[in-house]
């Protein structure tokens, strides 16, 4: 389906393009919240990575999946835009190796409740590892995908996923005993 | 490995709730504009570079004819050969600077429309 709509914007139909925009903006906006853990912020990324995605589109010659394409453009952008304003993201470090998540006391929570826990854990892990949990778990990408996507090694992202999953539920963990004070 | 398995889950299940959908509603409709406009920059800027490659032959061949006829009309003045000889070098260093020039300028219009693709 992707290939139809490459093939039309390339024979010069710009408004086919609406449909990658379309199907692709929230898990634009992710990825980028994934990184620069800013909404405004996001969204000029995902603006900027879309732009370049329309002008580089003839360069795509589906060596991997369209979608993982436009992702690794978006942690570039991303990326590249965290250098430009030097934006420090601070690194949360909990003590993790004590910490047990509670899987019951998660799922009393109502999902608009649980869906804003967990945001706010990812928006307090570095960079890399909230990144690579989004593509990972969310996205479904396979270790193969991620490295890809971010230019990292294999064993890299698997270090990677392994410390922002430690991370994760440590910083869950203490979201929640906060929460209960 | 089996509990390393269930937190695989649970992650998965955990990170399933963490969906962020666009919050601005006209994004699409914002992006598209750019592009619109990026689109009608690049055919600018080619329209642009097909009217300098033109004013630049024609400028070349004007400077051609202008020092051929500055050296005929030199001879014409009865001005002696050294002298005649030093501004036709002064006029023919002119006409290669303004080439020169103009090649720089041309070259820098085709580097537009590739920034503009890669902005």
């Amino acid at each position: 389906m992707d290939q139809q709509y490459i093939d039309k914007v390339l024979a010069g139909d710009r408004h086919s393009f609406r449909y990658f925009l379309q199907k692709y903006q929230d898990m634009v906006f992710s990825v980028a919240m994934s990184i620069v853990k800013n909404e405004s912020l996001a969204e000029e990324v995902a603006q900027d990575a879309f732009v370049k995605c329309y002008h580089k589109l003839d360069t795509f010659h589906q060596q991997s999946k369209f979608s993982s394409w436009l992702y690794r453009i978006v942690v570039n952008t991303a990326f590249m835009r965290l250098r430009k304003i030097k934006i420090e993201v601070l690194d949360f470090q909990p003590d993790y190796n004590q910490e047990v998540i509670d899987e019951h006391e998660l799922t009393l929570l109502e999902e608009e409740e649980r869906s804003q826990l967990i945001n706010e854990a990812l928006c307090l892990l570095p960079a890399n590892e909230s990144l690579a949990l989004r593509l990972f778990y969310l996205e479904e990408e396979s270790i193969k995908e991620v490295s890809l996507i971010t230019g990292w090694t294999d064993a890299n992202t698997r270090v990677i996923l392994h410390r922002g999953r430690k991370r994760m539920y440590g910083i869950l963990k203490k979201l929640m005993n906060k929460a209960n004070v | 490995m089996c509990s390393m398995e269930n937190k695989d889950e649970l992650m998965k299940s955990l990170m399933q709730s963490s969906k962020l959908k666009m919050p601005f509603s006209d994004f699409a409709s914002r992006v598209m504009l750019t592009i619109e406009q990026d689109d009608k920059k690049s055919i600018a800027v080619l329209q642009d570079r097909k009217k300098g490659i033109y004013f630049f032959l024609a400028g070349m061949l004007f400077g051609v004819v202008l020092n051929y006829l500055l050296s005929r009309s030199w001879r014409d003045l009865n001005i002696n050969l050294p002298q005649q000889e030093n501004a036709l070098l002064v006029s023919q260093i002119i006409y290669a600077l303004l080439i020169l020039f103009f090649i720089d300028r041309l070259v820098k219009l085709y580097q537009l429309n590739r920034l503009i693709k890669n902005l």
